[in-house]
């Protein structure tokens, strides 16, 4: 399935679609490439414009923007631990399965990790603006949803 | 994957509180790497 199609139904009907990418093969490869990493970016890049371009409001200081190579640095370090992240999100998941009943498999466990940070990763294209920067917070309140969602 | 339907919620809630805890973790650390105004 394309990236926008199935960005825009883990959004707008999540508990239909957990059902079809329950039963979707995939492969740690294909997740990262297809779906983690482009995904992944959109915060990381709008951070680094955002924070260097708009900056942040800071109290007595003004608007500080952060030094264009510090907040490249910024972002290819958050990109990176992201993608570790979610990797390290899907061993927990699998980890813990058997605690509660569950069977073991890692490549479902990494599915539920990815596909649950959906709205937080769209979401973080408004880190670009200053005052919409709040909204990033709600988009994570969304994700968790979305992982409740799938009840894996 | 899939578990009894009656721990479904108690793992869910301990995925999430996982994820909340890992994510922190990866934003304190990223943003160490930026410089604030202060330094």
């Amino acid at each position: 399935m394309a990236l926008p199609d199935r960005v825009k139904r883990i959004l707008l009907a999540p508990k239909e679609e957990w059902q079809v990418i329950d039963r979707e093969p995939a492969t740690v490869a294909s997740l990262y490439t297809g779906y983690i990493m482009p995904l992944a970016a959109i915060p990381a890049i709008a951070q680094a414009i955002g924070y260097s371009v708009f900056g942040v409001s800071v109290p007595f200081v003004g608007t500080y923007r952060t030094p264009v190579g510090s907040a490249i640095t910024g972002a290819i370090v958050s990109y990176v631990l992201t993608l570790a992240g979610v990797y390290v999100l899907a061993l927990v998941i699998d980890a813990l399965a058997p605690t509660f009943g569950g069977t073991k498999n890692q490549i479902q466990a990494l599915k539920v990790s990815a596909y649950s940070s959906t709205a937080s990763w769209v979401a973080g294209i408004f880190a670009l603006i200053p005052g919409l920067r709040i909204l990033t917070i709600s988009a994570s309140t969304a994700s968790t949803c979305s992982t409740w969602g799938c009840r894996c | 994957m899939k578990t009894a339907p009656e721990k479904a919620m108690a793992y869910t809630a301990v995925v999430i509180l996982a994820a909340i805890v890992l994510f922190m973790l990866i934003g304190f650390v990223a943003g160490s790497f930026m410089s604030g105004p202060l330094g």
